[in-house]
């Protein structure tokens, strides 16, 4: 493969990687919280993606207007009355709670769909197209254009909205925000359904590029955990960039080489920047 | 408007306020003045919702507020300014002041008060782009100060304004909290350590010493040998 070829191919992909991290990065930013259980929503979005598909015979991709709100809403319920309490004891029973949320999750998932490995099957899952001497994936591209989507709607929402606003506000200086007149809890529950929705995006890219098992969850959250640091905890534009690297790590790494690129990248941006750690969103 | 009954409030051990009790009238301006550690900002933050107390009562205009979240005092239309200000450094100025808006009551209203605290702070105008954490000090004063006026407030209270800044530029601001007094009839809490030039500005004065009231008066002819003994305690 030519250099441009690989250039396209990581870019294509990162964009997948950047909505992956952009979900970690906004309860870190906002929340405060490491959300260890961001893997397993990746992957309950993908079975939600993938079963919905299924059933009512549609494109996956439609799928979103389903698996959407059904997600949000579930972020929302969960902050409200699982962790919102647990984060009134502090920040490790909180984290703890995460960590409970992602075993029950995975286990549930190995219960009630089986250990069985899933796709979510499209018409065009391994059609290309030629553009200036260049084999480009028809699939990539949708991710691509999902995940960017994605992501712009995002960083709309923060900027012009009153719940934006208040999200990054929070983000800012919570006590401040408070004197706003802002309800902190109430923000972090759109923060975590805001977060839940791009990983139900998220999944649905995964289901549809990769084979997933209600185990994979693991291997999503460390690919956000990495997307995050290198990104610079919490700005969209650091987190983009961040996805894209990751991206490239891996077209240009391959299978035996690519994951230990991206721990470099993570091991140097977080040797060379310790003062960019800040919460920013 | 603002009334506080016997109020108590520990950190632990420490007793920051204790048996405190103060009473402001609509559309008047008080200094509440007093040394470091005197319990002043404890009061403050107890009204603004941000603490609680461990006994006594607040009311703002004759309904009870104590343990209410600060979410819901602002909803009152009782805000408080913070210590340094405190705007969101990485938003710009204008979020800033639209953050200001974020309760319900407040939004319908927004872009009146927006060009409200544009005109009573012209800079801000200027720099309605610029991120808040790249102003001066006393922008960022007006900016906590617009924020707050954007919530169209019925009784602001500004936690020492004028600390670490320039005198010509706390002139400037005492005179916009006189201005933002009288144009709207907005009840003034003015905490000061400077009690010299919060008399100047204000109708009545309370002073504080070790967490309770010690003296209270009217700013027209304050006696300054009573407010020193109030003061220090001696």
């Amino acid at each position: 493969m030519g250099i441009l070829q690989l250039l396209v191919n990581g870019i294509l992909l990162g964009s997948v990687y950047a909505l992956l991290g952009l979900g970690m990065a906004m309860i870190f930013g906002i929340v405060g919280l490491t959300n260890l259980a961001h893997g397993e929503f990746v992957i309950l979005g993908a079975y939600a993606s993938t079963l919905t598909a299924s059933a009512l015979g549609i494109d996956p991709v439609l799928t979103l207007v389903f698996t959407v709100p059904f997600m949000f809403l579930a972020g929302v319920f969960l902050q409200l009355l699982l962790i919102n309490p647990a984060m009134d004891r502090g920040g490790e029973p909180a984290l703890l709670v995460t960590f409970g949320i992602s075993i029950i999750l995975k286990d549930g998932m190995l219960l009630l769909l089986s250990a069985d490995a899933r796709h979510a099957a499209s018409s065009y899952g391994l059609a290309t197209f030629h553009l200036a001497g260049l084999d480009i994936s028809v699939l990539n591209c949708v991710l691509f254009l999902i995940s960017t989507a994605s992501v712009l709607f995002l960083t709309l929402f923060l900027n012009r909205t009153y719940t934006g606003r208040a999200i990054r506000a929070v983000s800012d200086d919570q006590q401040a925000a408070m004197l706003s007149g802002i309800n902190v809890r109430k923000v972090y529950a759109v923060a975590m359904g805001v977060s839940m929705a791009t990983a139900a995006v998220a999944g649905l890219c995964v289901g549809m590029k990769w084979t997933f098992y209600p185990s994979s969850g693991g291997q999503y959250l460390l690919i956000a955990f990495i997307v995050v640091a290198i990104g610079g905890m919490g700005s969209i534009p650091g987190t983009m960039l961040a996805g894209i690297g990751f991206g490239l790590a891996q077209v240009i790494g391959g299978a035996n080489y690519g994951l230990m690129i991206s721990y470099l990248c993570m091991l140097a941006a977080m040797a060379l920047r310790p003062a960019r750690r800040g919460r920013k969103l | 408007m603002l009334q506080i009954n016997d109020l108590q409030v520990r950190y632990g051990d420490f007793i920051a306020v204790d048996s405190c009790s103060l009473q402001i009238d609509p559309g008047r301006i008080l200094a509440l003045i007093g040394t470091n550690g005197a319990g002043k900002t404890s009061l403050l933050n107890t009204a603004a919702g941000l603490i609680r107390p461990v006994s006594g009562q607040v009311y703002f205009n004759s309904e009870e507020i104590t343990g209410l979240r600060a979410d819901e005092v602002i909803g009152r239309g009782l805000c408080l300014v913070p210590q340094g200000g405190r705007c969101f450094s990485r938003m710009s100025v204008q979020d800033n002041l639209l953050v200001g808006s974020y309760p319900k009551a407040a939004r319908a209203r927004a872009k009146d008060s927006l060009e409200k605290v544009y005109s009573l702070f012209p800079d801000l105008r200027d720099r309605r782009s610029a991120p808040a954490g790249s102003l001066s000090g006393g922008q960022r004063q007006m900016v906590a100060i617009g924020r707050a006026l954007m919530s169209r407030p019925k009784c602001l209270m500004f936690d020492e304004i004028s600390l670490g800044l320039a005198p010509v530029i706390i002139r400037d601001l005492y005179e916009c909290i006189r201005r933002i007094n009288r144009e709207d009839g907005t009840t003034i809490v003015l905490v000061e350590q400077d009690t010299g030039r919060a008399l100047e500005i204000a109708d009545s004065f309370a002073v504080m010493l070790k967490g309770s009231v010690t003296m209270t008066g009217s700013a027209a002819d304050p006696d300054f040998e009573k407010i020193k003994t109030a003061y220090f305690g001696m």
